[in-house]
């Protein structure tokens, strides 16, 4: 599904942040992604996400070749993967119900579908309430869950979260990570970026370490497949 | 489907609707203008053509030409070769073309006026004007000979920089109009640039994310246009009522069925501008993104 064969990456010409990077992640895996702040968690989503295209080595994503999939063909591969951003990127003058509902729409669904689709996701992330609201109106961590339901909706086939606890108490944040393995166990494959080690200790799966732009690969804890 | 993109400002909205109208207003003006001086050249051609005035001065300052010298004058130019008709132009006549310029009745009343004789001559066979001239000054003496060639000649050549003018302002209008409609799409781009960027990542194409920015241009373009056409249709219904009650020195604002189709074209050729340029832009600007 995805597929890193020495795999390095720099912005521009500075210096390279990730290196000889070298992994596969199954369909329907679960994945958390450590280390440090500047380690090039980001980044390497971003790769996976097609927002970036590696500087050397080869990247596959869902059998695409990323380093030469034509501009016009990313958009149907961007589609079926789902982010969670760090700093949700939810639309404020939209309601929490269109700003879900983007993907769908997106993929030129219809508007029964949509509303079916979106009603049920915003239940199960417990928004159901909330559906009309503007997202400047949510807490911290209701925009996180409206978030997460805007990168699932689609049921995408991968799922990247980058820190998506990491402005929610504990206990939403168990919620938040029941809401994953329940998509993983749906057979979405998840990465999760964090460097929040509590969370890794309370689910364990397998965990990919990036130190000094290198990738370290944890004993799986069991999410594999 | 279309994806509400954040609404625009009011102002940002309300330049897009003023420029579109202002362009729209002076494109129509300034091509109703151009047309109005292609046909006045044309009409000035037309009436001018083969028409030439013979000038009989009287002999005695004081008093005005002798009928009986005019009619012997019309007379012999009639039967001067090339020359197909010979009329009097009545002193009554005379006297209101001079009406406009000295607005004195009485010192036109007193004033001893030249005889003039319209001729018509047959463009095709006339002999050169000094030869027809000196014809003419044989068979009436004194006479003078006024082909019109020298104030019509810089009249047309003025109606035609005129009209060149307005072409050519017409294309600057354009000009501007892209570059501001340009303009104006990058700035509401930049306003946008977190939903540009955030649909991009959700996996929507360059085109859709162009075609969000064309329906917008479309719909703010087109009242604009409206207005502006409304505005310009005003004005030029207001000209051409002025027209119609006649000052008589200026010449009358007509325009035709073809001028009509190019004047309609205006408006309509500003959306489909407005729209192309905002959906070029915003592909441009979409394209940017990694």
């Amino acid at each position: 599904m995805i597929s890193f064969d020495s795999v390095g990456f720099r912005y521009g010409v500075g210096p390279e942040i990730l290196r000889d990077i070298s992994v596969t992640i199954e369909a329907g895996s679960f994945h958390f992604l450590t280390g440090a702040s500047g380690a090039g968690k980001t980044t390497l989503l971003n790769l996976i996400h097609l927002s970036l295209r590696p500087t050397r080595g080869i990247l596959t994503v869902l059998g695409n070749d990323v380093s030469s999939l034509p501009r016009r063909r990313m958009p149907a591969v961007r589609r079926q993967i789902g982010m969670v951003f760090q700093d949700f990127r939810l639309l404020d003058h939209l309601s929490v119900f269109d700003n879900v509902a983007l993907p769908l729409r997106l993929a030129d669904l219809g508007e029964r579908q949509i509303r079916r689709d979106v009603n049920e996701i915003l239940t199960w992330v417990g928004l159901g309430d909330a559906m009309e609201a503007s997202p400047l109106a949510l807490s911290g961590g209701e925009q996180q869950r409206a978030a997460i339901a805007r990168a699932v909706v689609s049921r995408p086939s991968i799922l990247l979260a980058d820190e998506p606890t990491g402005s929610v108490d504990e206990a939403i944040g168990a919620r938040i990570m029941r809401l994953f393995e329940e998509l993983h166990r749906l057979g979405t494959a998840v990465v999760i970026a964090t460097h929040n080690p509590a969370l890794i200790e309370r689910f364990p799966h397998a965990s990919l370490e990036l130190a000094e732009g290198t990738l370290i690969q944890r004993a799986d804890g069991g999410g594999g497949r | 489907m279309r994806i509400p993109l954040q609404p625009e400002t009011r102002a940002v909205r309300a330049l897009s609707l003023v420029v579109i109208a202002l362009m729209v207003a002076l494109g129509i003006a300034v091509l109703a203008g151009a047309a109005a001086l292609r046909h006045v050249d044309v009409e000035w051609r037309q009436a001018l053509t083969g028409r030439w005035t013979v000038e009989l001065e009287p002999a005695d300052p004081t008093r005005p030409v002798a009928q009986a010298d005019i009619d012997r004058a019309v007379l012999a130019l009639k039967a001067v070769v090339g020359v197909i008709d010979a009329r009097a132009v009545p002193q009554s006549d005379i006297k209101r073309l001079l009406q406009p310029w000295l607005r004195n009745d009485s010192l036109i009343t007193e004033l001893p006026l030249p005889a003039l004789i319209d001729i018509r001559v047959d463009t095709n066979t006339t002999e050169p004007l000094p030869a027809l001239a000196q014809k003419i000054a044989a068979q009436v003496p004194g006479a003078k000979l006024d082909d019109h060639g020298a104030w019509t000649r810089d009249l047309m050549r003025l109606a035609k920089t005129g009209e060149a003018l307005g072409l050519i302002m017409f294309a600057a209008i354009a000009l501007v109009s892209v570059f501001t409609v340009a303009a104006t799409a990058r700035a509401r781009l930049t306003i946008n640039r977190p939903e540009i960027e955030l649909l991009h990542r959700l996996g929507a194409s360059d085109g859709y994310i162009a075609r969000q920015f064309q329906t917008g241009a479309f719909q703010s373009s087109a009242v604009g246009a409206l207005l502006g056409s409304i505005v310009a249709g005003g004005g030029l219904a207001i000209l051409m009522t002025l027209g119609r009650a006649q000052a008589p020195l200026i010449p009358r604002l007509r325009l035709e069925g073809f001028d009509w189709i190019v004047l309609a074209a205006v408006p309509i050729g500003a959306v489909l501008l407005a729209t192309f340029v905002a959906r070029w832009t915003a592909h441009a600007l979409a394209r940017r993104l990694p």
